[in-house]
């Protein structure tokens, strides 16, 4: 190639990549919001489906769904938090300890959604007791983002290593270092690993067929089945002529909540740079 | 580099000159799994003084600091061996009890490291975990480490704004206040000053000669007009087929004007890099 066309054609490479990524993306959502945004209203907010889901709202999907993310995401945190606390102070970065952990997080990472619908399903409706519930699908929920939210918590804890090291050297101990050091000063970009998780959680939707049910009723605890917004859009679309309408609605308020969460996370995460500059 | 060593000044420990030693070096090596690093080093360190440890980047400076303050073991693989002595107690040694060793001995890195929370806060952690619990007495203990390193009259009124939007010497110089609320009797300073300007440079200089009546300070530098302005004593390090050694070791003006190596005299006249 002619030396000076390189640049020119480096340049229309990266363009054209950076194009079909904002199009790709610009297409789902056109798709979606002009065919399904026409039927979202605050009725379609607060009233419960009727006739199977073609008419009425959506409220008990969306307490449903925040019910299911929550106990995920409230479950995770701890478990991600813990690993990554393990696989920064407890263990070298080397060791048997440290390989097994981030070894068992890797294969996590990589369990296809329907597994872990089947093992949440044996473990937490069979064996555990919970039946077809809230809790069941948001516990299993957690395991599957507990990988990219531990990953994302050790990367965060490791760039603090400088933190870590002032701490050990003006001789406070490991607890205190952890608590009121590197935790404090992870926090965004922990939170940002837990935001990333929510957008797997709550556009999950075949492992929690198995797990959390998908009854369309008004959930009244967490030991309730109760449906998310992603199982009714694929009820709506797959098992209910004349569904497509409230489905596509459906998947606008979806995009949305992922959008405003994603926002707020991005949001987090901006202020922890700024505190670094 | 083609130049052999011809010897190491022995330390005159010899009683009438000789001073208390504050910090002893004996024999000590350090290895980093199966690559030695610093090669059976003795030193003396006198109290109330600033000692420079000098010489070429990987020659064991930094590995010989954090041997003194044990931060060391924070490294997968490394290993001390030998004696340090800090008044009477060997901090090498099996069981020494750490916590109580860095707030002894306080430690400034190279680039300035405030925890990324509030100026307050940047106290409040360390004062909170040695005991200062009454409000009062903490802000009582912060002036008076901001006093010492000339930060008060800058900061001492806005405690609670982020300690990352300082300027980098007043980041540098808050590290040291933070470093002194311990109330530590030696203080260790990794190249204090290599990431910043000649005046926050000077400024830091300036606090250094301040603080030697009350601390002992051990500070590694790479600037060898820094250490003939600052250092009562000075430590040259060499190294031989990747170890590092101490070379030479005595006042500045004995290192420039009366060498006992040719690699001394041409390192500190610039004829070596």
């Amino acid at each position: 190639m002619h030396r000076n066309l390189r640049p020119f054609v480096n340049d229309l490479v990266v363009r054209a990549a950076v194009a079909a990524v904002v199009l790709v993306l610009a297409a789902i959502v056109m798709h979606v919001v002009t065919r399904g945004a026409a039927l979202v209203s605050w009725d379609f907010l607060t009233t419960a489906p009727r006739a199977a889901g073609r008419a009425g709202g959506i409220a008990p999907v969306l307490v449903s769904t925040a019910a299911v993310t929550g106990v995920a995401l409230a479950a995770a945190l701890p478990l991600a938090v813990g690993a990554a606390v393990f696989l920064v102070e407890a263990v070298g970065p080397h060791t048997v300890a440290a390989r097994l952990t981030r070894g068992c997080l890797g294969v996590l990472a990589a369990v296809p959604s329907i597994v872990f619908g089947l093992a949440g399903n044996m473990i937490f409706c069979d064996w555990l007791g919970f039946g077809f519930s809230i809790l069941a699908g948001g516990l299993t929920l957690a395991l599957m983002i507990l990988p990219i939210a531990a990953c994302v918590a050790e990367t965060t804890l490791r760039m603090h290593g400088e933190d870590r090291r002032a701490g050990y050297a003006l001789g406070l101990p490991q607890r205190r270092i952890v608590w009121s050091i590197m935790l404090p000063a992870a926090a965004p970009g922990i939170f940002a690993g837990l935001g990333l998780g929510f957008g797997r959680a709550v556009a999950e939707s075949a492992a929690l067929i198995f797990t959390s049910g998908y009854v369309v009723r008004m959930p009244d605890s967490v030991f309730d089945s109760g449906r998310t917004l992603a199982v009714h859009i694929l009820d709506l679309a797959m098992n209910v002529p004349g569904g497509d309408g409230n489905a596509f609605a459906t998947a606008t308020v979806l995009l949305a909540s992922v959008a405003a969460v994603v926002a707020l996370f991005t949001a987090l995460d901006g202020k922890q740079g700024r505190d670094f500059v | 580099m083609n130049v052999q060593a011809t010897g190491t000044r022995k330390l005159d420990l010899s009683p009438g000159r000789a001073e208390a030693s504050h910090i002893r070096v004996e024999n000590v090596t350090v290895a980093y799994g199966a690559i030695k690093a610093l090669s059976d080093v003795s030193l003396s360190i006198p109290p109330g003084r600033i000692t420079a440890l000098i010489g070429p980047s990987g020659c064991g400076k930094t590995s010989l600091l954090t041997c003194v303050n044990r931060l060391i073991d924070l490294i997968p693989g490394a290993n001390a061996s030998g004696r340090i002595l800090v008044r009477d107690t060997d901090v090498l040694a099996r069981g020494a009890d750490l916590l109580r060793l860095r707030k002894r001995v306080g430690m400034v890195f190279q680039k300035p490291n405030p925890f990324p929370f509030s100026i307050r806060r940047n106290f409040d952690i360390v004062l909170s975990e040695f005991g200062v619990r009454r409000r009062a007495d903490r802000d009582a203990r912060i002036d008076e480490c901001l006093r010492a390193v000339g930060l008060h009259a800058e900061i001492g009124h806005r405690l609670d704004m982020s300690a990352c939007a300082l300027s980098g010497g007043q980041q540098q110089r808050l590290c040291i206040a933070r470093a002194l609320a311990t109330r530590p009797e030696i203080l260790l300073l990794d190249e204090p000053c290599s990431a910043l300007d000649p005046m926050s440079t000077m400024t830091i200089e300036r606090l250094l000669l301040k603080l030697k009546d009350s601390v002992t300070l051990v500070i590694v530098t790479h600037n060898l007009s820094q250490a003939r302005r600052i250092a009562d004593q000075c430590a040259l390090f060499w190294t031989r087929r990747g170890t590092g050694y101490l070379l030479e070791h005595g006042t500045m003006a004995d290192l420039s004007e009366r060498p006992q190596n040719q690699v001394t005299d041409d390192y500190l006249n610039g004829r070596l890099a």
